[in-house]
């Protein structure tokens, strides 16, 4: 694991801390919507963290859960008058059942042919969104739902609390036997599926706990920002979501917050670009990490580091040992 | 009220649409078949096609015949330096499948925004449209489609020819059918890489050049474009040509078929259920051959 130095660990921490603290003294109305976003964006890329950098299954259209958490929350506000909190619950259960459509073809699919279904899938739900004018309001979009609450502060400390309960449920799930199952199928599924672990349950929990978070942060961010528009759907915003945790260090907790808030915070202090440039620079950012620091910004951390201690990094066939010992240890 | 009329002309759309998805598989499907990469920039490439084209039918104002070797040398060119700058450093350092993937993804996404800064949004159509229409027995067709569609046919030919007889042909096909016995064979496999991509691009050129008289297009319909041509792959067979060129057509007849039963903003759904349905329980194409994935 990149973050077994618990020194580094802590440092990240205490960083991510102080970031979110900073916009509650500041008390701007802006800063705080900023952050709040973040925040947000912070818990769906740890959703996409767990299905790819953990489970090793590779999705495109993780934006597509996200806005069938949003479009859930903000129809049930919208048609039956439930209550806020109710509706972003709902959100996450019903975008965690469409993940297990997403699940589905993984359970037959390797490699390009699952990440071309993933396409498929959310490319049908976009359509969905919108051609249904009936329901959805088509590209208008739904906008006369309640907001999270009337305070940004109150709103912004909202989403933060969120996100905290998030990232330890994160914690817990990846420092649990279901974690380092899902480690095992990244790392060979066919050894694992012979070492006894039930691939198939796994997988599909992975995505079930996956599409409810990231159903969670949708809906959250619906009534974040009272709009929902099938542009949250898109293919745009899923290359964002992939690219923070790309930026942060895939594998870890951490690295997809630490990405949140370095890509969104880039993203925002370039809006005088346009938003077309924002979507290069993210794409480029995307490649250059991709081609010479596959680890993000942990890894990038660890590098230094080793170096300077003349360590040796780790190898990948010892980490599976590792893994495989451990589950059965804890038989 | 059910016409039979009707129902011919839009079996023959659908059938000289399906020609143009033909096209725009076979670059893909020749991409996966020998390197086992999937370009997903390949939607966004056939929209700078169609760009491209029309723009530089503008500004050189030279006759079409001459426009279109430099039009096609420009996309082989462009398929070079993304193989070059991209690909082949994770190609050779032997990381997984993924990086390729999320390479080429990223790609597509910077091709989109620039065509959008460039051209804008509005829906773009091509100068050079051929008017009229072939009539017969009450059934009229467009005969830009008509000629669009001959001209995809004639490219497919080429190609077939290209790879069957050809040295460089053989070459790509021994490749892809075992790269590690090609190269004790003396086949130089990363030239034929470079080649491959080349020829990937170029056919997408050629399909999105053929578009441009028919169709508007905006820099959004990279990902509308990019799974029709995955659909048409998958359902014929990831590699498998002449699977690739059935499915085409079955796809386009399909879409043409279907505005009689769903709502026209449906359409699309028809290739992505099918290709999901394939996908499940016949992952190999309805031709193809049993892969291993």
């Amino acid at each position: 694991m990149a973050f077994s130095n618990i020194r580094n660990t802590v440092l990240f921490i205490i960083t991510i801390i102080v970031i979110f603290i900073l916009p509650i003294f500041y008390r701007n109305d802006y800063l705080l919507r900023i952050f709040g976003i973040m925040a947000i964006y912070s818990i769906i890329a740890i959703s996409w963290d767990i299905l790819y950098g953990f489970a090793g299954q590779l999705s495109f259209g993780h934006a597509a859960l996200m806005g069938v958490g949003a479009y859930t929350s903000a129809l049930l506000n919208l048609n039956f008058g439930f209550s806020v909190w109710l509706c972003i619950i709902m959100g996450g259960l019903l975008s965690a059942l469409i993940g297990l459509v997403f699940a589905f073809p993984s359970l037959r699919l390797r490699g390009p042919y699952f990440v071309i279904s993933t396409i498929a899938i959310s490319e049908t739900l976009r359509l969905i969104a919108n051609n249904w004018i009936e329901v959805t309001n088509g590209p208008y979009g739904l906008y006369k739902f309640s907001p999270l609450l009337n305070d940004p502060l109150q709103s912004y400390l909202l989403c933060l609390c969120v996100m905290i309960i998030c990232i330890l449920f994160a914690y817990y799930i990846i420092k649990s036997r279901i974690g380092l199952a899902f480690q095992s199928i990244r790392e060979d599924e066919v050894l694992a599926s012979a070492c006894g672990i039930n691939t198939t349950f796994f997988k599909v929990l992975a995505f079930f706990i996956s599409a409810f978070l990231a159903g969670l942060g949708g809906a959250l961010y619906a009534h974040y920002v009272v709009i929902v528009t099938p542009t949250i759907m898109g293919s745009s915003i899923s290359c964002l979501i992939m690219a923070m945790v790309l930026v942060g260090g895939k594998g870890t907790i951490i690295g997809p917050v630490i990405g949140a808030i370095t890509l969104y915070s880039l993203i925002e202090s370039l809006r005088f670009l346009g938003v077309v440039y924002n979507l290069v620079i993210t794409s480029i950012i995307i490649i250059l990490i991709i081609l010479f620091f596959p680890g993000g910004i942990a890894e990038l951390f660890k590098t230094i580091k080793s170096i300077s201690h003349l360590k040796s990094i780790t190898f990948s066939n010892l980490k599976i040992k590792k893994i495989i010992f451990t589950y059965h240890g804890d038989d | 009220m059910f016409d039979i009329l009707l129902l011919i002309q839009q079996i023959i759309n659908g059938l000289l649409l399906g020609c143009l998805y033909g096209l725009m598989g076979l670059g893909l499907a020749l991409i996966f078949g020998v390197m086992r990469e999937v370009n997903f920039a390949h939607g966004d490439i056939i929209i700078l096609g169609t760009y491209i084209l029309s723009t530089l039918y503008i500004w050189l104002n030279i006759p079409i015949t001459f426009l279109i070797p430099i039009y096609l040398f420009m996309f082989f060119i462009l398929g070079l330096i993304i193989n070059k700058c991209l690909l082949e450093y994770p190609r050779l350092k032997g990381s997984g499948g993924d990086t390729s993937l999320i390479i080429t993804y990223a790609l597509s996404i910077i091709l989109e925004s620039a065509m959008l800064s460039i051209w804008g949004a509005y829906p773009f159509s091509s100068r050079f449209r051929m008017e009229g229409a072939l009539s017969f027995f009450g059934i009229s067709i467009g005969l830009q489609r008509v000629v669009s569609s001959v001209i995809a046919i004639f490219g497919m030919i080429i190609l077939f020819l290209f790879l069957k007889f050809s040295m460089t042909g053989k070459a790509i096909r021994a490749v892809s059918q075992n790269a590690q016995l090609a190269w004790t064979l003396g086949i130089n496999a990363h030239r034929i890489y470079k080649i491959t991509f080349g020829t990937g691009v170029v056919l997408a050129a050629i399909a999105g050049g053929l578009l441009a008289p028919i169709y508007a297009v905006t820099p959004y319909q990279g990902a509308y474009y990019l799974t029709k041509s995955f659909a048409v792959v998958i359902i014929g067979g990831m590699g498998n040509l002449i699977g690739t060129i059935l499915a085409a057509l079955l796809l386009g007849t399909l879409e043409s078929l279907s505005v009689f039963i769903i709502k026209g903003g449906f359409r699309d759904v028809v290739g992505l259920l099918l290709m999901i349905i394939i996908l499940l329980f016949k992952h190999e194409g309805l031709l193809g051959k049993e892969v291993r994935v």
